[in-house]
């Protein structure tokens, strides 16, 4: 089809929209509070994937090397385990050393030690936090390994609470998807009702199913994307709201900063806004086209 | 130029809409298709242009054989087939002009074309000067010359008429049946189905009659009864 046949399409589509512009008006209001809803689902999504990956980069694995294990050799083993992004060194004296910042004044108590009784350490750093159970079992078995440690118990509850709480999320967002996709195929039903006639003129005369479909396709994309669009302003305002009273409310959950949310809030919204129309549309002028 | 082999058409409710017809219209051929009520005459045209497939036999438009149509093909092959029925189907809200371009733009002709082949069709039918005009403001006759007027402005190969006289008064049936003659004359097969005894003596062309689903009686300068 050509570019200035889809223009023109597509301005037939706009003004269908328009001659009933109640019920496009009633169709994109509801279409864009649920949007806001869906967007908050997203925002919640985004900040609990960022949760899992900021939880992964903190909690760390320590491995505890033997005395006179080869520090190479162990080093190697554990990069070599899948999932293992990068590993610090940190030398028995290097231990000493920290662990005297910490205790400050209280450091002379080391002295009383006469031999250092720290072990030789690896930091490991993870991909995500999901793994850091199964790399623990793997480091475990490497020969020169004394310990693994990692907050087993709590970091187990918070990966678990994340994922349900992700699977709901999206649970929620496909149910918000089918609700308005219900409301856009209603509506545009309406549209290709009025034009019946005009739909059973057009196939007589040769219309191609594109040609006949594509006005009430940008029908529906127009919809979605004024919908997204209002929904996208709407989430960035209510994120803004929470960013400014969320960190007293709560302060020891990270929040993702706007522009790190907001902009693939609304990209995904503007995204879902046109696949809402395209699949809406379809839906609706399908029988018509029989 | 369209051949019916052996076509039977029984609907899914099993009414018998055309039983084993045979029949050969050629090129530049202007047919009457008449034929009681229920006989089949609008059976027939639709098959033609593909808005019932046969149940059995073979619809041959040009050397294609119809009933086996992908659906995508369906486009082009109506592109090349004039409709005009007893109603006009026109839509209310466009104007003349407008109604007539309906069926250029599914071409994707351009602008220029579109306003061209249109002034040019509308000429043709007698409505020069009624462009602006909705459809609403014209006689029956004149809705009828632009529903004429969208079924040619593609050229095509036939133009099907179902009773394109049916709700016109015999002087205006007597003007659009000279239209269709007029189109006839300038190359387009025309295939007219009508209950319109008059005209159909007068003209004094081909007459395929039909009864029950079968055509009864082909003469090539046929009356209305036998
Ligand atoms: N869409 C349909 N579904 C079921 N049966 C149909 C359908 N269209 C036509 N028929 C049946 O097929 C037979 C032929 O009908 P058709 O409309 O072709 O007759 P016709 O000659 O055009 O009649 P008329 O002169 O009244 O227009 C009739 O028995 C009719 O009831
Ligand atoms: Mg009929």
């Amino acid at each position: 089809m050509k570019i200035i046949t889809l223009g023109k399409l597509a301005g037939e589509g706009m003004a269908n929209l328009r001659a009933r512009s109640g019920m496009g008006l009633t169709a994109i209001t509801i279409i864009t509070l649920a949007f806001v809803v869906l967007g908050l689902f997203l925002v919640l999504f985004f900040n609990l994937n960022s949760l899992g990956t900021s939880l992964a980069q903190k909690l760390q694995l320590r491995v505890f090397l033997t005395d006179g294990a080869s520090i190479e050799t162990v080093g190697e083993s554990l990069r070599s385990l899948p999932g293992v992004e990068g590993l610090e060194f940190v030398s028995k004296a290097q231990a000493l050393e920290e662990l005297r910042k910490q205790l400050g004044e209280r450091s002379e108590l080391l002295d009383l030690v006469e031999e250092n009784p720290l072990p030789h350490t690896y930091i490991v750093r993870v991909r995500e936090a999901e793994l850091i159970p199964g790399i623990a079992e793997e480091a475990k078995t490497i020969v020169g390994v004394e310990e693994v440690v990692y907050g087993r118990e709590s970091l187990g509850k918070v990966l678990d609470f994340i994922n349900t709480v992700s699977i709901l999320s999206v649970v929620g967002m496909v149910i918000i998807f089918l609700a308005t996709l219900f409301i856009v195929v209603n509506t545009i039903r309406l549209t290709v009702i009025a034009r019946k006639e005009e739909i059973a003129i057009r196939k007589l005369v040769g219309a191609t199913d594109a040609f006949i479909r594509a006005p009430f396709v940008f029908e529906g994309i127009f919809m979605g994307l004024a919908s997204a669009s209002l929904a996208s302003l709407l989430a960035d305002f209510t994120y803004r709201l929470v960013l400014e009273r969320a960190p007293q409310a709560i302060p020891f959950l990270p929040i993702l900063p706007r522009e790190a949310v907001v902009p693939q809030v609304t990209l995904s919204l503007l995204g879902l806004g046109v696949l809402l129309g395209i699949v809406g549309s379809w839906v609706s002028v399908r029988k018509y086209l029989r | 130029m369209i051949h019916f082999i052996d076509v039977s058409k029984i609907y899914p409710n099993g009414s018998v809409g055309l039983d084993r017809v045979n029949l050969t219209v050629e090129k530049g051929e202007f047919v009457f298709l008449v034929g009681p009520s229920g006989s089949g005459k609008s059976t027939l045209l639709r098959l033609i242009t593909r808005e019932e497939k046969p149940t059995e036999g073979k619809v041959l438009v040009g050397s294609r054989n119809i009933a086996r149509l992908r659906r995508k093909e369906i486009p082009y092959l109506r592109r090349r087939i004039g409709v005009v029925f007893q109603d006009f189907r026109l839509l209310p809200k466009l104007t003349v002009a407008e109604n007539v371009a309906f069926a250029l733009e599914v071409n994707e002709l351009s602008r220029k074309e579109i306003r061209r082949r249109v002034a040019e069709v509308l000429d043709l039918v007698g409505l020069a000067g009624k462009e602006r005009a909705c459809p609403r403001e014209l006689s029956g006759g004149e809705q009828q010359r632009v529903s004429i007027a969208r079924a040619i402005v593609n050229n095509p190969l036939v133009l099907l008429a179902d009773e394109p006289t049916g709700n016109l008064d015999p002087e205006t049936s007597w003007e659009i049946v000279k239209l269709l003659e007029t189109i006839n004359i300038r190359g387009t097969t025309v295939i007219m189905a009508t209950h319109n005894e008059t005209i159909v003596n007068t003209l004094q062309r081909r007459v395929v009659a039909m009864a029950e689903g079968r055509t009864v009686r082909d003469e090539v300068r046929g009356s209305y009864q036998q």
